[in-house]
């Protein structure tokens, strides 16, 4: 019984593996179906008619197989050997296979009594990004990488990509990608907590970069330079142009500890929160936090609970797109780490969410979402199947 | 054996005969009843157990048609992939309380078994067989467990759904647990005989102990010949029990079990032996009344013929007056008054005999001591003529006439005094003084005492004495005379001389002591009168010596006897006892 | 190019996917609480251990807090783990729990990851969230050295029918296999031919006297029992008289499970082989050297490879996070967390 056909996860890639030396490393099929046409000639006799049979049991797909059918055969002639199925001299079977590191071409020859099995392997190429779909709320892929990404922003002189290892200044390309400028290590002296954040907060050419238990502060012209120490000062939470909250992120953890403090001066110590934004009710000013039991509590501009809403996720950002009421909450939806999340964009009517927008589908978790603009916001999320982070800028365009 | 005894033994034989054969005929029409009630209780519990039997393929089939239309069977008919239901048939089994269950697919491949469950994808072909399963109900079938082979009684099922189908077939086996559930009257028990296997095979026995094998084989050998029902009654007494033999046959009529339904024997055998010990007692009872009644009515009818035999052994012993009373009219009154005469006329003939014989001893006493005084007295009268002719003839020979005479009167005189003492001997003849008297001793010493006159007489003694004898209650001095008396008779019997054997052998508590000589013998007249007083065949003696040995012998309540043939000596021979 | 993703996770996926539709509080993880797992094995040593999988995996991110020899371990959240600090406070263990028990436990909410058996991965309701690592655990028959004779174990290996097995007891968990390796991770695997062969079976078993063909087949864990009786089904078949017993000492083979315990195929092969009382392979360089290597130590049919299963667990939906491990089936709790209080 041929074994089933498995499809590897990717993320085996990462993990070291396994790679053969030896006569039958070729570098591609073409190679590996070389490899093995010269063992077949030298089995089966010049000249002699062989017949072949062809079988996938990889991950590849029919034109890999017809690749590996062609290649095959055209070392067959070049060797001297002719396919034919009337009284071959020997009998050949071709499978296409592969292992966590390599694919493999497994060729099972029978001449009489006689039996042989030749393989030749290559190494499998990474696998590319897969193209996503488009959504409601507009977005547009800004940076992937494998490492995570705390957060980007848009200095006059590219983009910078916090990294819980590095801040990476990427200058623009004439065809649109980024190169990568300058990268400057992270070394935070200690380990950083799991499911680490990262705020950057760019003004002119310099920045601030928040991350937990450090504040760093660069410039990233004329080349991008960065300077870290301890420390526990708050993080600047802008939320659309207007409203900004400082608020103390746990050194340790994945939130906000609880002291905060509004621009107008009013200082509290909340309970502890993932992520704040602000919105406007009926002109009201209220502040959104989103706590650790899962709710978002709606403050009124004294920090007093007047709500809470029990249908978003854990991160929340607001713009202030002149539609939709003047003031909208990107929030995403709730569910677990590792599924496809959503974006959508509500309003807060009677201290309740008002859908404004179709929720924007990712096909992995949302990991960060920052408010960029007044109408735009920056949302990293993860792949569940390659494991990479994609940075997107969600931006509440109105009229669609 | 005495008249009353054997006319008891008459009676008593009579009375026993006609009671055992009023016993046993009563016993035996009392049994043939109880046993044609038995027969029809069996027959009717048999008939109640066939139903229950019955009754139990009833609830398989309840349970079976259960789960063929149950929402989990009509899912597994048409589940595209069945191989997750490949465990159901164990909680459906458990839940319908079957012991067997098999779910098989349409095309006859195994879904799931409960009994087997690696079993699955396995084909059970027999369910695709052209077949009414509903109609058929339960049936036998032979099952295959992972174990070995089994019998069981099963009932299919089907489910049907969008044209697909699910055989449902379910179940008991046949073993000891299933004949255990079912429910039998007391003294029933029930064996099945799984007939799985070509011949006889002790393993296949359910529900019985290893002794029923040997006893029920033949009666299954029976049944797997005829294939039909069979009841015999095996094994004897309490133990014994009516087997009714069941034929259990498949759904294709091939013979897959035995049934064998037993009722015990032993109710009606306790029944039997109630009724036998009451008979047995009733005639018991009856043959005790006979007896003693044949006892009373034997004494009566012998009384008299007793008291006659009694008087006729009185009459035998010598007590000649003993009467009979004589109360009765019939034929033992005859006797007894016949027998009162006899005694009468045989007491007056005695005494009339003893008269004449005492006018016979009388005369013969006078006769015999006429001849001894006449002998003696010749001579004295001769002396004394001689004597007066010597004075008036020669009376200077007178003084020797006188002397000669005188002495020949003295000797004579003496003689006569010998002859008056022994007659007053014998006459005066004293009782014995018993006491412990050792006969070897006596013998020997006496033998002793006669060595001179032996060795004149030349005759030669010999005394074979018995070593074992011991002493015997005697008077040592009158037996001595006896002895005395019987050797002085042998020398006398053996003038040319001989041997005298004296022996004496033990008795029990006694003694024989024979004294024996090799004279000339006795004829029968002589031995007959031997023992007569004055009766001698001596020339001299006064005849008395034997008749007071006789005396002595009688007085000791010994016998003595006497053997001889002329020419052969002679023996005599005294008992004591 | 399409994307690569193994059938074990793409049900995981479905499960998740399924779960995405309820809705579900914060999504962003919490620190603290308590992950409550369950497992059928019992390590009765003093001290927790330190090699293989599952519990010493723990050891990267967590510190043992309370070790109960056979019954329970507590591991606690270490300050200063690799990649931070995990977000549970502390990984209860339960050992020595029957699977049936952990089910019932799973069900009821009073434990969050618990074992799944042979066959189960098939049968969990849907929106069951799942965990299964890649074939890793070699099911085999292997054979005691006193069985001498080759064709009764070639017998047994011809008679075995896989695929019924796999199908059914095993719900198609994992995939039937004639190789040491998997196929996932040798890319050959497919060359050991796995089909039953009957008549075959039949033949050999016909050759060889009657005394030899009672041969005892032992299977400690229950779960497999089902399994071995198959199996003793199948050889029945053939002519041979397998009993199945409880106890593997003693037996003339048994039912073994061994795992893989490298990605690296040679390094796998040479570990199993040492696993299997085989001879150590020789060092192979090449996917065909390998290959010549594995079939050298399963000509004489010492061992016969049946299945290569995976690590299945049933996970509480207050779970969350990525699977808890890796395609060796390695535990990785520290990216866990877990949601609301237990019932």
């Amino acid at each position: 019984m041929i074994a089933a056909v498995k499809r590897w996860h990717a993320v085996l890639c990462a993990l070291p593996f396994f790679i053969p030396s030896g006569a039958h490393a070729a570098d591609d099929v073409n190679g590996a179906a070389h490899d093995l046409a010269r063992q077949t000639a030298v089995f089966a006799g010049p000249g002699q008619p062989v017949s072949v049979e062809y079988r996938n049991v990889s991950s590849l797909g029919p034109a890999e197989l017809g690749q590996a059918r062609g290649a095959f055969e055209a070392a067959l002639k070049e060797a001297g050997l002719r396919v034919s199925d009337v009284a071959p001299v020997a009998e050949l079977r071709l499978t296409l296979s592969e292992n966590q590191s390599q694919y493999l071409l497994v060729e099972e020859a029978r001449k009489g009594d006689e039996r042989q099995v030749w393989m030749a392997a290559w190494k499998r190429a990474e696998p590319a990004a897969a193209a996503l779909p488009g959504m409601a709320l507009d977005r547009k892929l800004v940076w992937e990488q494998e490492e995570q990404i705390l957060d980007v922003a848009f200095p006059a002189a590219g983009m910078l990509v916090l990294s819980p290892s590095k801040v990476a200044l990427y200058t623009p390309r004439e065809n649109g990608s980024w190169a990568l400028g300058r990268a400057v290590p992270l070394a935070p002296g200690k380990p950083w907590p799991r499911d680490v954040r990262g705020r950057l907060r760019v003004t002119g050419a310099s920045f601030q970069a928040f991350l937990p238990g450090v504040e760093c502060g660069g410039a990233a012209e004329p080349s991008l330079s960065i300077e870290c120490r301890a420390g526990d000062q708050p993080w600047v939470l802008e939320s659309g142009s207007h409203a900004t909250l400082l608020a103390n992120f746990a050194a340790t953890r994945n939130y906000f500890d609880g002291r905060v403090a509004t621009g107008n001066g009013l200082r509290k110590t909340m309970a502890p929160f993932y992520s704040a934004t602000s919105a406007a009710e009926q002109g009201r000013p209220l502040w959104l936090l989103a706590m650790l039991d899962g709710r978002t509590q709606i403050f009124d501009a004294w920090l007093e609970t007047v709500g809470a809403i029990a249908s978003w996720g854990s991160d929340i950002a607001g713009t202030e797109a002149s539609c939709g009421g003047g003031s909208q909450v990107l929030a995403t939806r709730p569910g677990n780490a590792g599924e496809p999340d959503a974006i959508q964009a509500f309003a807060i009517v009677n201290r309740a969410a008002t859908p404004l927008t179709a929720p924007v589908e990712f096909a992995g978790p949302v990991t960060a979402l920052w408010p960029m603009s007044a109408t735009s916001a920056l949302a990293v999320v993860r792949d569940p199947l390659t494991g990479r982070y994609a940075a997107y800028v969600i931006t509440v365009v109105c009229g669609s | 054996m005495t008249f009353r005894t054997r006319l008891l033994l008459v009676f008593t034989v009579a009375v026993v005969a006609s009671v055992a054969l009023v016993e046993w005929l009563v016993t035996d029409s009392t049994r043939q009843a109880f046993e044609r009630m038995e027969t029809q209780r069996v027959n009717g519990l048999v008939a109640q157990f066939r139903k229950e039997f019955a009754e139990r393929g009833q609830r398989i089939v309840r349970a079976v048609d259960g789960i063929a239309a149950s929402e989990a069977a009509i899912n597994i008919a048409i589940a595209a992939d069945d191989s997750p239901y490949y465990n159901e048939a164990a909680s459906l089994a458990a839940a319908h309380g079957l012991g067997l269950l098999e779910l098989v697919a349409g095309d006859g491949t195994i879904v799931s078994s409960a009994e087997w469950p690696a079993r699955f994808g396995y084909q059970e072909d027999w369910l695709r067989e052209p077949a009414d399963w509903e109609s058929r109900g339960a049936f036998l079938r032979r099952e295959e467990l992972p174990d070995g082979v089994t019998l069981a009684l099963v009932a299919v099922g089907t489910a049907s759904a969008g044209g697909r189908q699910l055989y449902v077939a379910g179940g008991q086996q046949l073993d000891r647990e299933f004949l255990s559930s079912l429910v039998l009257p007391e003294g029933m028990r029930v064996l099945l005989y799984r007939n799985l296997e070509a011949g006889f095979s002790a393993a296949e026995l359910v529900g019985g102990r290893a002794e029923d094998v040997p006893r029920v084989q033949p009666l299954i050998a029976q049944v797997q010949q005829r294939k039909r029902a069979i009841a015999r009654t095996l094994g004897s007494g309490a133990g014994a029990e009516t087997f009714h033999a069941l034929p259990l046959t498949g759904y294709q009529g091939d013979l897959l079990g035995v049934l064998l339904i037993s009722s015990s024997r032993r109710e009606l055998v306790e029944l039997e032996s109630v009724l036998r010990r009451t008979g047995m007692a009733v005639a018991a009872a009856g043959i005790l009344l006979g007896m003693a009644l044949s006892w009373w009515a034997t004494a009566h009818v012998t009384r008299p013929v007793l008291r006659l035999a009694e008087s006729a052994a009185r009459v035998a012993a010598g007590d000649w007056g003993a009467t009979v009373a004589s109360s009765s009219a019939g034929e033992i009154g005859q006797l007894a008054r016949a027998f009162n005469r006899m005694t009468r006329e045989l007491v007056a003939q005695r005494e009339r005999l003893v008269q004449a014989e005492r006018v016979a001893a009388w005369r013969e006493l006078a006769r015999r001591l006429a001849h001894e005084l006449k002998n003696p007295l010749f001579p004295l009268q001769i002396t004394v003529e001689n004597m007066q002719r010597a004075r008036e003839r020669s009376p200077e020979q007178f003084d020797e006439v006188f002397r000669e005479g005188a002495a020949t009167l003295l000797a004579e005189l003496a003689n006569l005094k010998q002859i008056v003492a022994r007659f007053s001997d014998f006459a005066r003849m004293p009782a014995p003084e018993m006491q412990p008297v050792s006969f070897n001793e006596l013998v020997s010493d006496t033998l002793k005492l006669f060595e001179p006159q032996l060795a004149q007489a030349r005759v030669r003694a010999d005394a074979a004495l018995d070593a074992r004898l011991c002493p015997v209650q005697a008077d040592p001095e009158q037996m001595t005379r006896v002895l005395r008396n019987l050797i002085l008779n042998a020398i006398d019997a053996m003038p040319e001389g001989g041997t005298l054997t004296v022996r004496t052998s033990a008795l029990e508590g006694g003694v024989r002591l024979e004294v024996s000589d090799t004279g000339q013998g006795l004829t029968p007249e002589e031995c007959g009168r031997l023992f007569t007083p004055y009766y001698t065949t001596k020339a001299h003696g006064t005849g008395l010596g034997l008749a007071i040995v006789q005396s002595v012998v009688s007085d000791h309540h010994g016998r003595i006897s006497v053997e001889s043939s002329p020419g052969k000596g002679a023996t005599f021979r005294i008992e004591l006892a | 190019m399409r994307l690569m993703s193994s059938p074990w996770f793409a049900v995981r996926n479905l499960a998740l996917a399924a779960l995405a539709a309820t809705a579900a509080a914060a999504t962003r993880p919490h620190y603290g609480g308590t992950l409550y797992v369950e497992i059928r094995q019992s390590f009765e040593t003093p001290d927790p251990p330190t090699t293989g999988y599952g519990m010493p995996d723990l050891a990267q991110a967590f510190a043992i807090t309370s070790w109960e020899a056979g019954r329970r371990a507590v591991y606690a959240a270490g300050e200063n783990a690799p990649g931070g600090r995990p977000f549970l406070d502390t990984v209860e263990i339960e050992m020595a729990r029957p699977l049936r028990d952990q089910s019932i436990d799973l069900e009821l909410g009073k434990s969050d990851v618990v074992e799944l058996g042979p066959g189960e991965l098939r049968r969990q309701p849907a929106g069951r969230k799942v965990w299964a690592s890649a074939p890793v655990r070699l099911v085999a028959l292997v054979f005691a050295p006193r069985v001498e004779d080759a064709r009764i174990r070639e017998a047994l290996a011809l008679a075995v029918d896989r695929a019924a097995i796999h199908n059914v007891l095993l719900q198609r968990q994992g995939e039937v296999s004639a190789a040491l390796l998997p196929q996932w991770l040798s890319g050959y695997a497919f060359l050991f031919p796995a089909a039953a062969d009957a008549a075959r079976a039949r033949t050999l078993v016909a050759g060889l006297p009657a005394a030899v063909r009672a041969i005892s087949l032992g299977v400690e864990d229950a779960a497999a029992r089902p399994i071995a009786e198959r199996i003793a089904l199948n050889a029945r078949d053939a002519g041979l008289a397998v009993s199945v017993v409880p106890q593997v000492a003693g037996a003339d083979a048994r039912l073994a499970e061994v795992r893989i315990s490298s990605l690296d195929p040679a390094l796998a092969l040479a570990g199993m082989a040492v696993s299997l009382g085989l001879p150590e392979p020789p060092r192979a360089a090449s996917p065909e050297a390998l290959y010549a290597a594995e079939r050298a130590l399963l000509e004489g049919f010492r061992v016969i490879p049946l299945f290569h299963l995976p690590d299945a667990y049933g996970v509480n939906p207050r779970v969350k996070g990525r699977p808890g491990i890796t395609p060796l089936g390695e535990w990785r709790f520290e990216n866990l967390w877990v949601e609301g209080g237990r019932p």
